[in-house]
């Protein structure tokens, strides 16, 4: 009897696996030449300041950050329906680190950025990558009311790749909705920024429910992101307030980027 | 699964726990748990029991909440167990309760002062006793800034063992400094004694200890902190055999290194 009971649990295991996760959390790129970036969250306002850090990548694969050759890496603009707006080439100086300042890129058509992803030039053919593509999942760091230093947070979605001059979507969806719970306590006094990115090619429509001060789970308004679309989800904990905050939608992995400020501070880190 | 409470020099640690389950379909645990509190003593972990949790409970643990036993090497684990502990430990309990893969299971972990906090999503697994790090750091930053780099270490084995870790200008390959990091322990570099340009990028190898290296800046103001981890060199490359691929980016700047 236990042994049939052992051998239900299991299969019962492996359906919910092939029902919740039947692909892998990315697709591979379509072209073996193809970068890889994530899609970095871009804060711009009176209040908020975004750079990103931007490293010589294949040469740091490649085990020489010495670059005589001129290499130019290309950031990629979206709005926050997923529109490309415009794309800037900035070359590499022959130097270590090149800090960004994305608002200063963020002229005529790029006003309305929301997300800019980074494609560097494909190291096919220049360093053997074994089926592995180059992939920018780096730092932006953000800066809030001239405090003077940056809260730095990495790219974690694996997002987009440029295959043969066009990019395209790499996040998956599944076909039933899942629950994402933030693992993290919301304390107040704070206001929490959960900043979204859609990685996938379909629209993705996120319900938020919140769990405060220990009473029941409250679904929030839900809304829709297009494919490499963004939104913000903003919540207010007052003081001594606690909560949890969860996520259902047909993504994988939807993490979010979360801001937390206080006290005329702020915390970034990726949910 | 651990989760690190952390002390660095002139700031708290906090932990943040939450017994909710970051998915609705993989690990579906709801039996009350044991938290409890493991440091090593270079013999032994210790072990303590902090408290109980039950599904949707949360619990702030902080550096300032627990002895200083507990954190004389910069470290402490927490552990939620489903069974009583000894209180002398040979090496950490290997059964994983609080654990999922998609998402992995995290808590909170950070600093905080009297104006601030800074949060970081933590899980950590043990390393094993003898690996190399190799890692680059793009976050010093200037101005009004402390920057320190710290080094966190978890292994199966409580012996406290100390190693080199070495700097090195990642453009020329020039030799800046050497330090001393430790096992099972969260090891503090105060990085501003080296004068860095905003141009640089320091490369920091260790050949005989690995570990989780983070990026700390703190505001002299205390208004800001900030705290990221860096990337290890698998993180440049995505797909295919990546494992074998961060073994030779390891070894072209460790061999470039070493010469240096």
């Amino acid at each position: 009897m236990t042994d049939v009971l052992i051998k239900a649990t299991k299969i019962k295991r492996r359906a919910k696996l092939l029902l919740f996760i039947g692909k892998k959390l990315t697709k591979a790129p379509s072209a073996d030449s193809a970068v890889i970036s994530d899609l970095f969250p871009i804060r711009n306002s009176n209040l908020w300041k975004t750079e990103f850090e931007l490293l010589n990548v294949l040469g740091l694969i490649a085990g020489e950050n010495n670059q005589k050759e001129p290499y130019s890496v290309n950031f990629y603009f979206y709005d926050s329906t997923g529109e490309l707006l415009g794309i800037r080439e900035i070359e590499i100086k022959n130097i270590g680190r090149t800090t960004i300042k994305i608002v200063n890129l963020m002229e005529h058509e790029l006003k309305e950025a929301a997300t800019f992803a980074v494609f560097h030039p494909s190291i096919s053919g220049k360093v053997e990558m074994l089926g592995s593509y180059l992939a920018e999942r780096g730092y932006s760091g953000y800066e809030f009311q001239n405090l003077g230093v940056k809260g730095y947070v990495h790219g974690n979605l694996d997002a987009v790749a440029l295959s043969n001059g066009k990019v395209e979507p790499l996040g998956n969806s599944g076909l039933i909705p899942r629950y994402y719970t933030v693992q993290h306590c919301l304390r107040g006094p704070a206001k929490y920024e959960f900043v979204f990115t859609n990685p996938t090619s379909e629209k993705i429509k996120i319900t938020p429910n919140i769990f405060l001060n220990k009473k029941k789970w409250l679904a929030k308004k839900s809304f829709t992101m297009n494919s490499l679309g963004s939104h913000t989800f903003t919540v207010d904990i007052k003081e001594n307030e606690k909560a949890y905050v969860r996520f259902k939608s047909k993504l994988y992995l939807g993490r979010p980027v979360v801001f937390r400020i206080s006290n005329d501070s702020m915390d970034v880190f990726h949910g | 699964m651990f989760f690190p409470l952390m002390k660095t020099p002139n700031l708290n640690g906090f932990c943040d726990l939450i017994y909710e389950r970051p998915n609705n379909w993989e690990n579906r645990t709801h039996k009350p748990v044991q938290i409890y509190i493991l440091w090593s003593n270079g013999k032994n972990w210790n072990s303590k029991k902090l408290m109980e949790m039950r599904l949707g409970d949360e619990a702030r643990i902080t550096s300032a909440d627990v002895g200083e036993e507990c954190l004389a090497t910069g470290l402490a684990l927490i552990y939620p167990s489903l069974k009583p502990l000894d209180p002398l430990l040979n090496s950490l309990p290997s059964k994983k309760v609080w654990y999922s893969e998609i998402p992995a299971w995290r808590n909170t972990s950070g600093f905080y002062n009297d104006f601030t906090q800074v949060s970081y999503q933590s899980d950590v697994e043990p390393l094993p006793s003898k690996a190399s790090l190799l890692t680059f750091h793009p976050f010093i930053q200037f101005g009004d800034v402390i920057n320190n780099l710290l080094v966190l270490n978890v292994t199966n084995d409580p012996k406290i063992q100390s190693g080199r870790i070495s700097m090195f200008n990642s453009f020329d390959k020039s030799f800046i400094a050497e330090s001393l990091i430790s096992t099972n322990s969260l090891t503090t570099i105060p990085l501003d004694v080296y004068n860095f340009k905003a141009t640089d990028l320091p490369v920091f190898y260790s050949p005989e200890i690995a570990g989780i290296p983070f990026g700390l800046g703190i505001a002299k103001s205390g208004k800001m902190l900030s705290l990221e981890h860096t990337h290890p060199p698998a993180s440049l490359v995505l797909h295919g055999n990546r494992r074998v691929i961060q073994g030779k980016i390891k070894k072209s700047w460790i061999e470039k290194l070493v010469k240096a």
